[in-house]
């Protein structure tokens, strides 16, 4: 399956920084120095900050936390239709790292949500992702 | 899908207190600007909340936002918060007329009406809402800390028409309704909550109709300002006010499930924990009157509201449940019991 979900996560970073970038050096902290691994749909990838901002990168080293999911789980998390609690206790969402790490992904969960909701160029971002999942279901 | 018409004096008080202020930001004016108009309807195995809202961005520049909210409950909530492309947003200033998108709100010939074609939820609803009542203006409340807010509330309307939840279509024939409208330049998340109600009857005969307020700080410490409404007929019968008013709340509801709008904000909001009360009550006195009111929540929903100035949420609580009051109004025997939705507004 084409990996879809990484260029819109790095086009959603590169809004937040263009249009709340008061607000995206927050996700900036609560990544600290971890490179973190995420795996949509297969396809793995990392986020670290890089000159003071968060961005996708193709290098892994010194990975420190790893999540995997679905597209279709993240869809239904943003959706609404699960919890991120239920989607871990159920499976869909697999969570690796120390505890301190973990922490530090969910607090850069809900930081990377509270900037997203305050950037208008988001939801062009959201519609398009959806956009070309609903294509290629 | 029409009623009797409104009398020409009612018309003519909606449209000089009832039309859209819009944001002084478009013409130069300060931003922090937030307006909404505010419907309920109350079907006989239904509720239906529909919010058309226009705020200026805080945390970044550009023109105002206007989103449409929808909550439905049947065997449960159905909701969710769709802001409209700004190219497909046509607001008239001066009065109620408004297209977003594929849906309209106006108001004309005595008349809101409103249909609404929702996006991502499946409800759809062609309304039309005849006030029976006079709209109440209730301009400069405090806020605490920043410009006052105003309101203008219509507590009785009579509704038809049709709504469709979830592909199941009820049909309304003189169903009940409310309405109010809030504007001001305030922001979320500072030194203030809300908690407001009203009750109407399911019978057209009972003439009785009632709505509470009360504005606090956010830690609900200290009660700002606090009013009670009671419409007899058309006509508000008796006022009452602050220190005539005594508001308390018992325990608290845990819900087994809360549906939160916009969804993506319960990634944030997660759980079920509220501070909504368990139950509800109220007094007020006058010379001449004496009421209780008793709300006992059923269900909640929430409206899930990013802070303006920090990390924080707003949460509007939207509560089902039940209400009864009752009062003697100088020697005049009030009883009133229905299903109602209380709002809530805290952190």
């Amino acid at each position: 399956m084409p990996d879809r979900f990484r260029p819109h996560l790095a086009r959603a970073l590169d809004t937040l920084q263009a249009e709340v970038p008061s607000l995206a050096s927050r996700l900036g902290r609560a990544v600290g120095e971890r490179v973190i691994e995420i795996e949509v749909d297969g396809a793995p990838f990392w986020v670290a900050v890089e000159a003071g901002r968060v961005r996708v990168r193709d290098d892994g080293a010194g990975c420190v936390a790893w999540g995997r999911a679905s597209g279709e789980t993240i869809d239904g998390l943003l959706a609404g239709r699960a919890s991120i609690e239920d989607a871990v206790m159920d499976g869909s969402v697999e969570l690796r790292g120390g505890l301190d790490d973990l922490v530090a992904l969910d607090e850069a969960l809900r930081v990377f949500i509270q900037c997203a909701v305050r950037a208008p160029g988001i939801l062009p971002i959201l519609a398009s992702w959806r956009a070309r999942r609903g294509g290629e279901s | 899908m029409s009623a009797a018409p409104i009398p020409g004096w009612l018309d003519q008080a909606i449209q000089r207190t009832d039309w859209f202020r819009r944001p002084p930001s478009r013409v130069g004016g300060p931003a922090g600007f937030k307006e909404w108009q505010h419907f309920c309807v109350y079907g006989r195995d239904f509720d239906l909340l529909l919010n058309v809202s226009e705020v200026d961005p805080v945390a970044s520049d550009g023109p105002p936002v206007v989103r449409l909210t929808t909550l439905a409950r049947y065997d449960r909530w159905f909701g969710d918060v769709e802001t409209i492309p700004a190219d497909e947003v046509d607001i008239r200033a001066g009065r109620v007329d408004a297209r977003l998108g594929e849906s309209t709100l106006r108001y004309a010939d005595g008349a809101y009406r409103l249909d609404v074609r929702c996006r991502s939820v499946p409800v759809r609803a062609q309304l039309e809402l005849r006030p029976v009542s006079m709209p109440a203006p209730i301009y400069n409340v405090t806020t605490g800390d920043g410009p006052p807010i105003h309101w203008v509330v219509i507590p009785r309307l009579v509704a038809h028409g049709e709504v469709t939840i979830d592909g199941v279509r009820h049909v309304l024939d003189g169903t009940p309704a409310y309405h109010d409208h809030n504007w001001g330049h305030f922001r979320w998340g500072r030194d203030f909550a809300w908690e407001w109600g009203f009750g109407l009857p399911q019978e057209a005969s009972n003439p009785w109709s009632f709505v509470f307020a009360r504005l606090s700080d956010r830690a609900l410490n200290r009660t700002r300002m606090q009013t009670l409404f009671l419409w007899r007929g058309r006509r508000v019968h008796r006022a009452f006010r602050d220190a005539n008013i005594r508001i308390r709340h018992h325990g608290l509801l845990r819900a087994d499930r809360v549906l939160k709008v916009p969804p993506v904000m319960g990634l944030i909001a997660r759980g079920t924990a509220t501070d909504v009360p368990a139950r509800m009550t109220i007094e007020a006195w006058s010379h001449d009157t004496r009421l209780e009111a008793e709300f006992t929540p059923v269900d909640v929903a929430q409206v899930v509201l990013p802070n303006d100035d920090d990390f924080g949420v707003t949460i509007i609580n939207e509560v089902a449940g039940e209400l009864a009051v009752e009062a003697d109004v100088a020697g005049d025997r009030v009883e009133l019991r229905c299903p109602t939705i209380f709002e809530f507004l805290g952190a």
